[in-house]
């Protein structure tokens, strides 16, 4: 809060070898904190693509995405203030909001359980730190069906917290660290969960590899 | 019949960027003379590649619709020209001080309790003239006395009596 105050400027050359993330973001978010209504919008467009990507990533679902999308940039066009660029890049504070939003909407929407042509994430209540079985079995389910659709499946049958690691890993290519802000977990759980979704997608893809490398 | 491999567990440790520089070192000695690894690593790197490729296929977003689902801006309310009484949680209450005012002025209005009204208006404004020169002295920062001396009592004080101002000097 104390970052934004007049008396710290937000750019001056002391504090801006401190600042994390890209600095034409902070600039913009100085420019919305003085009212800026362009501002909004630039910052909301380079930001938007991601964080709808991780959110559909993590739900699944296109519709409770957008609300989640809709969420994020709600509280965090009210929160500005709060955000401490010296704490973390502003990219790193809005996967931190989607990733609690996501799981929000999870808790409150009970996702039925649906068949895997749909694609849906059917882990609500099992165990957190275990890899659905059915990744393990993946000639049942992977045929005929376009290269995209089997990897969704196969991410979509991972645990939520599995999902949430790799989705961050492999599509953000974040460090163990920065997984572990976001998620709210110690770095070497994050890198333990790793394993554990590479493991399963890699025996999920298997012979979908094998048959494209063929 | 398979056996396992002894550096099957390191494939995916060092896909997934969770080896030490030594461990690397090691494993990458080992890859460069062993197919059966450089074979397995290509798939390891396979599933990092197709995850990513997929969900930036599928959660693509078009820009109108993107632009559709902006939330509205938040009205600025601090930090600009708007008088204190206009801003934050002073405006309601100054919007309902202004309300009860007319209601009481309202019924106040041609009945004998006027008179009373006045009197309290009267005693608030002396109240809140007391109050504020009390911030203006600890605000100035003005050396305070060191020993006020106690007020005496106006029982106590003699009486005036007028000088005669060209009384000699005895
Ligand atoms: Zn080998």
């Amino acid at each position: 809060m104390a970052f934004w105050t007049k008396e710290r400027i937000w750019l001056n050359e002391k504090t801006a070898a401190d600042l994390k993330g890209d600095p034409i973001t902070i600039a913009l978010i100085a420019r919305c904190l003085q009212g800026e209504t362009l501002a909004f919008e630039q910052l909301y467009e380079r930001h938007v693509s991601y964080i709808y990507r991780l959110a559909f990533g993590l739900l699944q679902h296109r519709e409770d995405a957008e609300e989640v999308l809709q969420d994020v940039f709600e509280y965090a066009f009210r929160s500005l203030k709060r955000y401490d660029p010296h704490k973390s890049a502003f990219k790193t504070w809005l996967y931190t909001i989607t990733v609690s939003r996501c799981r929000n909407k999870r808790r409150r929407k009970w996702l039925p359980i649906l068949s895997l042509s749909q694609g849906q994430d059917t882990n609500q209540d099992r165990p957190l730190e275990v890899v659905d079985d059915r990744v393990l079995l993946p000639e049942q389910h992977m045929t005929r069906q376009s290269d995209q659709e089997v990897v969704w499946q196969a991410l979509g049958c991972l645990s939520d917290k599995l999902r949430e690691t790799a989705i961050l890993r492999y599509y953000e290519e974040m460090t163990y660290q920065e997984i572990g802000e976001i998620l709210g977990i110690p770095a070497k759980t994050a890198e333990s969960r790793m394993r554990l979704a590479h493991k399963a997608l890699r025996a999920a893809l298997q012979e979908f590899m094998e048959d494209e490398n063929s | 019949m398979m056996t396992s491999h002894p550096f099957s567990n390191m494939r995916s440790d060092y896909v997934l960027g969770l080896l030490s520089d030594d461990e690397k070192n090691h494993f990458e000695h080992h890859l460069s003379g062993c197919p059966s690894c450089r074979a397995a690593l290509e798939k390891d790197r396979q599933v990092g590649r197709l995850v990513k490729q997929t969900v930036h296929a599928q959660g693509n977003l078009s820009p109108a619709r993107a632009r559709s689902l902006m939330p509205q801006v938040p009205v600025r309310k601090t930090g600009s020209s708007l008088p204190l009484w206009r801003t934050g949680w002073v405006q309601p209450m100054t919007l309902g001080g202004i309300i009860l005012a007319l209601v009481v002025g309202f019924f106040n209005m041609g009945t004998n309790r006027a008179p009373a009204a006045v009197a309290a208006t009267a005693t608030m404004t002396q109240t809140v003239a007391v109050q504020t020169v009390d911030v203006v002295i600890v605000e100035s920062e003005l050396p305070l006395p060191t020993a006020t001396p106690s007020p005496t009592p106006i029982a106590q004080l003699p009486a005036f009596e007028p000088q005669p101002q060209s009384a000699p000097a005895p």
